[in-house]
C-alpha cells in the first residue's frame, strides 16, 4: 500500500474535528461509500492545538518535584496510588516532560546529561560515546548533511556541562531548538542502530509485519512518535547508558514493575542506571532518595 | 546560534543540489528560504521521459522536523502517482482525477488522500 502520511498515535483517541471536505456533485453511491478522513492540513491544525495546549501546561522539561505530585495526580486510582505510595520507598522525586510524544527521548537525554553532570568521572566517556555515534550514523546509511545540525547542537551541550550548572542544563533543555535538536539526534542514533543490528531485532516486528527500515522510518525517526522496548533497548545499547523504567499501570497490588534495560549484562550493578517513570503513553524522569 | 537551523539547513542542501545534483533535477529559483522552484525532466526509459515538470516547495522555520509542502507549477500536467510507478505502461488518470481536480485545496497538506489499490 502507498502510504500517504504518518498519522500520529497520540491524537486519535480525541475526538477530532468533523471533515469539511465533501463533494457535493457525488453519486448516492460514492456519499455512502465516502469514509470522512481529516486532510493533512486538519491533524496538523489539530495536531498543533493539542501541542499549543501541551506548551501552555508545562515546558518541554520542568523543575524537579515532589513525588507527591504523583500521589494528587492518582489520588481517584486505588492501583496506581497504592505503587506511588510503595515508590515513596525508594524514590522522593520526579522531573515531567512535555507529552509531545518525544518524552521518552527527552526524558533520556536530561537524564543523562544530568548524570554527566553530577558524576565528572564518567563525563569524559559519555563525550567519547556520543562523538562514536557520527560513525555509526554513517554506517547506518544516514547522510552527514541530514544529522550534522542536530549532531552539533547535541555535542555542544554536552561538552559544555563541565562549565555548566543544573539551572543553565534545564534552561537549555527547555530551549525548542535546542532540546528537539538533542531529541532528533537520539532519534537517528536508536534508528541507526536498529538498521545495523536489524538480524537481532526483525524477529520482533513479524507482527506487525514491517522491517526495520519501515520501522525506523515511522516509529523511530518520525519526530513525536512515542517510543516502546525497541527503542529504549536500541538507545541504551548506543550510547551504554542503562535505563530502568518504573511502569505505573492498573494491575493489582502495590508492586511497580520495572524493566531494566542495560547495555550488557556483566556491567550490571556496576554503576547506577537512569530511571523513567512510565504510566501508560508517557515518561517522566525520577530520582531515588539520596 | 547565530543563525537558525532551518536556514542554516537549507543554505546546506542548496549547496549540495548545486553541486551534485540528481540526474534531470535543476534548481529554478532559490532565492529566499520560504520557497523554491525545482525544475525535474522525465528520466530516459520511463514514460515522462524528457517532459519539464516544475515544482515549488514550501519551507516552515520548522523544517526539517515538518516537511515542506510540494505543488506543480504551471504548466503542469496532474499525474496519477500509480502510473509514475516504473511497472507502469501507460500514463493514466485517476478514476476520479476531475472530481478531484474541481474540488482540489490550494495545498495539498488540504488533501485527503484516498488509496485505490492497496496492493501497492
Amino acid at each position: 500500500m502507498l502510504k500517504g502520511f504518518l498519522r500520529h498515535k497520540s491524537i486519535q483517541p480525541l475526538t477530532p474535528p468533523s471533515p469539511t471536505l465533501r463533494a457535493s456533485n457525488m453519486t448516492s453511491q460514492e456519499q455512502n461509500d465516502w469514509q470522512p478522513e481529516l486532510t493533512d492540513e486538519q491533524i496538523l491544525a489539530f495536531e498543533q492545538k493539542i501541542k499549543d495546549e501541551e506548551a501552555e501546561k508545562i515546558p518541554l522539561v520542568c523543575q524537579k518535584e515532589s513525588i507527591d505530585a504523583l500521589e494528587k495526580e492518582f489520588q481517584d486510582n486505588k492501583p496506581f496510588l497504592e505503587k506511588v505510595q510503595k515508590l515513596k520507598e525508594t524514590n522522593d522525586e520526579l522531573r515531567k516532560c512535555r507529552g509531545d510524544g518525544n518524552c521518552f527521548f527527552r526524558a533520556f537525554a536530561f537524564a543523562w546529561f544530568e548524570s554527566l553532570m553530577r558524576n565528572p568521572h564518567i563525563f569524559k566517556a559519555g563525550v567519547e560515546k556520543l562523538k562514536s555515534t557520527t560513525e555509526l550514523l554513517l554506517s547506518g546509511g544516514f547522510q552527514e548533511l541530514a544529522f550534522e545540525d542536530f549532531y552539533d547542537v547535541t555535542l555542544n551541550q554536552l561538552e559544555q556541562i563541565p562549565d555548566s550548572d543544573p539551572d543553565l542544563l534545564l534552561v537549555n533543555f527547555q530551549t525548542e531548538e535546542i532540546s528537539n535538536s538533542i531529541v532528533m539526534h537520539l532519534r537517528f542514533v536508536t534508528s541507526a542502530y536498529l538498521k545495523i543490528h536489524s538480524a537481532e531485532y526483525e524477529p520482533f516486528l513479524i507482527v506487525e509485519s514491517i522491517s526495520i527500515d519501515q520501522f525506523c522510518a515511522q516509529e523511530v525517526e518520525a519526530f513525536g512518535r512515542e517510543s516502546d522496548h525497541l527503542q529504549i533497548t536500541a538507545l541504551t545499547k548506543a550510547l551504554d547508558v542503562p535505563v530502568e523504567v518504573l511502569y505505573l499501570d492498573g494491575s493489582s497490588g502495590d508492586h511497580v514493575a520495572v524493566h531494566e534495560f542495560w547495555p550488557d549484562e556483566a556491567s550490571k550493578g556496576s554503576r547506577k542506571a537512569l530511571q523513567l517513570i512510565y504510566r501508560p503513553g508517557h515518561y517522566d524522569i525520577l530520582y531515588r532518595k539520596e | 546560534m547565530a543563525k537558525p537551523l532551518f536556514t542554516r539547513r537549507l543554505t546546506k542542501e542548496l549547496k549540495d543540489l548545486s553541486l551534485n545534483p540528481p540526474e534531470g533535477v535543476t534548481v529554478e529559483d532559490a532565492s529566499t528560504f520560504k520557497s523554491w522552484v525545482i525544475l525535474i525532466v522525465g528520466a530516459p526509459g520511463t514514460l515522462y521521459e524528457g517532459e519539464h515538470f516544475k515544482l515549488e516547495f514550501h519551507f516552515t522555520p520548522s523544517y526539517p522536523l515538518e516537511s515542506p509542502e510540494v505543488l506543480f507549477i504551471k504548466p503542469y500536467i496532474p499525474i496519477h502517482i500509480q502510473s509514475m510507478l516504473s511497472s507502469c505502461t501507460k500514463k493514466e488518470l485517476p478514476p476520479d482525477n476531475d472530481l478531484y481536480v474541481r474540488n482540489a485545496k490550494s495545498s495539498p497538506k488540504k488533501t485527503s488522500w484516498a488509496f485505490h489499490d492497496d496492493t501497492v
